[in-house]
C-alpha cells in the first residue's frame, strides 16, 4: 500500500457538502412525516385499535395443544370458557350460569342460551360434550390431565349438561376456567380440521375474532359484533375495534416501544424497566400478587441433601427479601410455601425461615456436616436475572459453611435432567394455577408429574387426597395449610419469592383488571385520549 | 468465461456441502429436545417420544442428515417443525424483508463511503479527513446492537421522530416502509461504512499515485474529473472484494438487528428457530446464506472483469 502524503483541495468539498444537505433533508422530511404514532381517541368508549407486546410468540390457537401462555393470553379474548376467574380469583360464570353438585361425583351446568358462535351456530350442551370429549379422547393433550377426572360428559338437554367424575375432584371447577373449559364451535372445528391451531375463523364466540397471523410478526384479532355479553350499562361489548398482538422478545425494546406508544399494553416488564415506568406519567404501572411460586427443588433421595436438617439449614441460609428488593427489584413477594398470597387458601401465619446463619449452621451440625456441605445447583442459560439469583443464594449460604456450584444449562437440558432426578439442586419455578391443588399436589404429592424431589410424606399426601376429594372450602384450606406448614418443615424446595402480574399500559388504555391469573381480557377494556 | 462461471459454480456444491454437515452436527450438539419445546415443560416422556418419532428426531443423526440431503437435493428443504409450512415457504415469505435491509444498507454505507473515502484520500492531514477517521473509528468500534438502541431511544423515545421497530411492507405504505426502515438500516450499515471508506481511501490514495494519473493531470484534466473518472474506477476493484465479502457480514447483522426492531426478516426467523430447536428451518437458511454469499462472491468476480479490462478469466 502506498503512502504519498499528498493534500489537494479539490472539487470533492462541494459534493461532500451536497450530499451532507441531500441526507439531512432527506431525514428531515422522512422524520417530519413519521411522528409518535398517537392512539386512536374518540368520545365514545367504541372503536380503537391497539398494539399489545408479548414476550413471546403464540405456538397455536387450538386449546388442546397449547402449553403457552402467550397462547391463553390471545386465546382468551377468542374463546369463552365454561366458568371464568374474577379479579379476586373467584370462580364465576361465562357461558354456564350457575353449576351444582349432585354428589360429589355429579356436577351440573346450567347453560346460556343466548350465545352463539362467530359462525353462527348455537352454542348449547352438544357443543359442551363435543369440547369435552375431544380432550378426552386425546390423551397426548396437555388437557388431558387437567380434567382426566371426567368419566364423562351428557348433554341432558340443551342447556344442562352433566359430569360424571371417576372420583370426587374439587380442582376441576378451576380447570375449566382455563383451556379445558374453551368452548369452539363444532361446525368450525370439524370444518378447519388441522388449520384451527392457526387460522381458528369464527371458530370461538368470545369478544374478538381471529383475524390473520404472521408467525414471527402479528397476530389480529377484530371486534366480534354478536358478543353476548354486555356492560353495567347494558352497552354491547367489546368496545375495541380491533387488537395486533406483536411478539416482542427484547426486554428494553419491549419498554422503548410501549413508552412511544407504539404498543399500548406490554404483558411484561423487565424489572430494570419499572422503576421508569413507575415514573412516566405517560404510561400505567400496577403489580399484584400472581399466583405463581420460585425458588429450587433439592432432591431429597440425593445425599447430602436427603438429610433433612441439611435442607433446613439451606432454607435458613436463603435471604428472600435481599433476593426479592435486590436481584427482583422489588418485583416479588417473598415467599415460604408454594401457595401464594392470590389464592384463598392462602396463610401468612407460618412463615418457619428468616436469614438465620447461627440456626443454619446448627442445623448442619444437627445433620452431622458441621464442617459444611457442597452440592450443585443448575440453572436455566440465558436468563441474567436467574445467574444473578444464584450467584446471590451461593453468596448469602457461603457464610453458614454451605458452598453451591452454579452450573448452567439450558432450559430444556435442565427439564430433562430434574424430570430423570439426575441433578442435586435445581432452581426452577412454577407459574401457578387458580386453584391451590394446582400448586401443591404434582409437586408434593408422593410420585407428582413434577416432584422431582422425590419428596415423600405420608401425611402430606394424605391431606391433598382429602382436600380434594371435598367441595367444603373451608376443610380444603385447613388442609392445604397443614400440608403447607409440613413441606416447609420437610424442606424439599426452597421458596424464594412469588410473582406478581402487572399491568404496563399507556394511560390511553382504560377499564383494564389485572387478574391473578396475569391474563389480558380486553373485552371491557377501551382506549380514551 | 462460460467455463470460469461453470467452475465456480460446481465449487459451490463442496462447500456447501460442509457448510450444511457442520450446521447439522452444530445445531444438535446443543442439548435440548424440540419435540419437548413444542410439547411444553412439563410434557410427559411417551408424548415426547412420540413426537420425536412422528418428526423423524429419533432416528441416528447420520441417516436424519442424509434424509435431509436428498430432500434438499430435490428440491425439498423440509417441514418447519414449529411454523407448520414448508421451510421454502417459510424462508421466501421472510426474503424480501431481508433483501430491503440488506440492499439498502449496503448501498447506505457505500452512500456515505465512497465521498468520506475520496475526501479523505484527496484531503490528506485536513480537519476533514480527521473527523471521517473519527467517524470510522467510532462506527467500527461500535457493535451494532448497541448502535441499533442508542438509535431507539434517541430518535425514537427522546425525539420521537422514528418508530422505534416494526414493518409495514413496501406496497402496504411505502412512506411508512421507508420510516421504519430508517433506523435499522443506519444501524445495521453503519459498521460497513468504514470498512469501505478505509478500503477507498487506501485505493484512492494508491490509484492517484499512479503514472495515468499524472498522465491526465499534466494533461490538464481537473481534479475532480481525476478524482471521480480515472482515479475511482480503479480504486473501486478492491472495494468490491470487500463489498462481496460484506454480503456475510449484512446477512449475520440482520440477524441481531431484525430481532431489535421488530422486522419479520429470515434474521427473526432464524434467531426463532434456534431457540425452539427448529433443526429444518436453520438448516435451510444456513444453505441459503452460503449460496448467496457465494453468489455474490462469484458476481463481483464477474465484475472485475467488467471493470478492469486486464482480467480475463479464462486465459488465467
Amino acid at each position: 500500500m502506498m503512502h504519498q502524503f499528498i493534500s489537494r483541495r479539490v472539487h470533492t468539498q462541494k459534493a461532500f457538502i451536497s450530499l451532507v444537505i441531500i441526507s439531512i433533508t432527506l431525514v428531515a422530511a422522512l422524520a417530519a412525516c413519521g411522528g409518535a404514532s398517537p392512539t386512536t381517541s374518540t368520545s365514545s368508549k367504541y372503536g380503537g385499535n391497539i398494539k399489545v407486546g408479548l414476550d413471546a410468540d403464540v405456538t397455536t390457537l387450538d386449546p388442546t395443544l397449547s402449553t403457552s401462555l402467550y397462547d391463553r393470553q390471545v386465546m382468551l379474548n377468542i374463546y369463552d370458557t365454561l366458568v371464568a376467574l374474577n379479579a379476586q380469583n373467584k370462580i364465576v360464570p361465562d357461558l354456564a350460569t350457575s353449576w351444582v353438585y349432585n354428589t360429589p361425583t355429579q356436577l351440573v351446568f346450567t347453560l346460556r342460551t343466548d350465545v352463539k358462535f362467530q359462525d353462527g351456530t348455537p352454542f348449547n350442551a352438544d357443543a359442551v360434550v363435543f369440547n369435552i370429549n375431544r380432550i378426552l379422547s386425546t390423551p397426548t393433550s396437555p388437557r388431558y390431565s387437567e380434567i382426566s377426572s371426567v368419566q364423562s360428559v351428557v348433554a341432558t338437554d340443551s342447556s344442562h349438561v352433566q359430569f360424571t367424575l371417576k372420583v370426587p375432584f374439587s380442582p376441576l371447577l378451576a380447570a375449566l376456567t382455563d383451556r379445558a373449559g374453551m368452548m369452539l364451535s363444532p361446525t368450525a372445528v370439524k370444518k378447519l380440521g388441522s388449520s384451527l391451531a392457526n387460522d381458528p375463523v369464527d371458530a370461538g364466540s368470545g369478544p374478538f375474532m381471529f383475524k390473520d397471523w404472521v408467525k414471527g410478526d402479528h397476530l389480529t384479532v377484530v371486534k366480534n359484533p354478536h358478543y353476548w355479553q354486555k356492560d353495567a350499562q347494558g352497552n354491547a361489548l367489546p368496545y375495541l375495534a380491533s387488537i395486533r398482538y406483536v411478539p416482542i422478545t427484547n426486554g428494553s425494546v419491549m419498554y422503548s416501544n410501549l413508552e412511544t406508544g407504539t404498543i399500548q399494553v406490554a404483558d411484561d416488564l423487565d424489572p430494570t424497566d419499572v422503576p421508569s415506568a413507575k415514573a412516566n406519567s405517560s404510561l400505567v404501572y400496577k403489580q399484584e400478587p400472581g399466583l405463581s411460586f420460585f425458588g429450587f427443588m433439592l432432591n431429597t433421595k440425593v445425599a447430602p441433601l436427603n438429610n433433612v436438617h441439611i435442607r433446613r439449614a439451606i432454607e435458613w441460609g436463603v435471604n428472600r427479601t435481599e433476593i426479592v428488593n435486590t436481584v427482583l427489584k422489588g418485583i416479588g413477594v417473598a415467599a415460604q410455601g408454594p401457595i401464594s398470597p392470590a389464592s384463598w387458601a392462602y396463610s401468612s401465619s407460618f412463615a418457619p425461615y428468616s436469614y438465620n446463619i447461627a440456626n443454619a449452621k446448627s442445623e448442619l451440625a444437627l445433620g452431622g456436616a458441621a464442617k459444611g456441605i457442597t452440592f450443585t445447583m443448575l440453572i436455566a442459560s440465558g436468563s441474567p436475572l436467574n445467574a444473578e439469583e444464584a450467584q446471590f443464594l451461593q453468596s448469602e449460604l457461603q457464610p453458614a459453611g454451605i458452598t453451591v456450584n452454579i452450573k448452567q444449562e439450558t432450559f430444556t437440558a435442565l427439564l430433562t435432567d430434574t424430570s430423570a432426578f439426575n441433578f442435586q439442586a435445581a432452581l426452577i419455578g412454577w407459574s401457578g394455577r387458580p386453584d391451590p391443588d394446582g400448586n401443591i399436589y404434582s409437586w408434593f404429592h408422593t410420585g407428582g408429574g413434577f416432584n422431582n424431589m422425590q419428596y415423600s410424606n405420608p401425611q402430606v399426601d394424605a391431606l391433598l387426597a382429602a382436600a380434594r376429594a371435598t367441595s367444603d372450602q373451608t376443610q380444603r384450606i385447613s388442609d392445604y395449610q397443614q400440608a403447607d406448614q409440613l413441606i416447609l418443615q420437610d424442606a424439599p424446595y426452597v421458596f424464594i419469592n412469588y410473582g406478581v402480574n402487572e399491568q404496563a399500559t399507556t394511560t390511553s388504555i382504560k377499564n383494564f383488571t389485572l387478574l391473578p391469573t396475569g391474563m389480558m381480557e380486553f373485552a371491557s377494556v377501551y382506549v380514551s385520549s | 468465461m462460460l467455463r470460469y462461471m461453470l467452475r465456480r459454480i460446481l465449487f459451490m456444491i463442496p462447500v456447501a456441502l460442509l457448510v450444511s454437515f457442520l450446521t447439522f452436527m452444530m445445531i444438535h450438539l446443543i442439548p435440548g429436545d424440540p419435540a419437548r419445546i413444542l410439547l411444553g415443560e412439563y410434557a410427559t416422556p411417551q408424548t415426547v417420544a412420540a413426537l420425536d418419532q412422528q418428526l423423524g428426531l429419533n432416528k441416528p443423526l447420520p441417516i436424519q442428515f442424509g434424509l435431509w440431503l436428498w430432500q434438499a437435493a430435490h428440491g425439498n428443504l423440509g417441514q418447519s417443525i414449529q411454523l407448520d409450512q414448508p421451510v421454502s415457504q417459510a424462508i421466501l415469505q421472510r426474503l424480501p424483508v431481508t433483501a430491503e435491509l440488506g440492499i439498502c444498507a449496503l448501498i447506505y454505507s457505500l452512500l456515505l463511503a465512497v465521498p468520506l473515502g475520496i475526501y479523505s484520500a484527496t484531503h490528506r492531514n485536513s480537519v476533514g479527513e480527521w473527523l471521517a477517521n473519527v467517524f470510522s473509528l467510532f462506527s467500527t468500534a461500535i457493535p451494532n446492537f448497541v448502535l441499533g438502541l442508542a438509535l431507539i431511544f434517541f430518535f425514537a423515545v427522546d425525539l420521537r421522530v422514528f418508530p422505534p421497530g416494526g414493518y409495514v411492507p413496501l406496497n402496504q405504505d411505502t412512506l411508512a416502509n421507508l420510516q421504519d426502515l430508517i433506523l435499522p438500516m443506519v444501524a445495521l450499515g453503519t459498521g460497513a461504512v468504514a470498512v469501505n471508506m478505509r478500503q477507498i481511501r487506501a485505493s484512492m490514495i494508491e490509484a492517484l499515485g499512479q503514472d495515468y494519473v499524472q498522465t491526465a493531470r499534466a494533461k490538464g484534466v481537473s481534479e475532480r474529473r481525476v478524482a471521480y473518472v480515472h482515479a475511482l474506477k480503479n480504486a473501486m476493484l478492491p472495494v468490491l472484494t470487500i463489498v462481496g465479502l460484506q454480503v456475510g457480514s449484512i446477512l449475520a447483522g440482520a440477524f441481531i438487528i431484525e430481532t431489535i426492531f421488530l422486522w419479520p426478516g429470515i434474521g427473526q426467523l432464524t434467531i426463532m428457530s434456534i431457540l425452539s430447536k427448529d433443526y429444518p428451518v436453520v438448516q435451510g437458511v444456513v444453505l441459503l446464506s452460503a449460496f448467496s454469499y457465494m453468489a455474490a462472491n462469484l458476481l463481483i468476480d464477474l465484475l472485475y472483469a467488467a471493470i478492469d479490462p486486464r482480467i480475463r478469466f479464462d486465459k488465467s
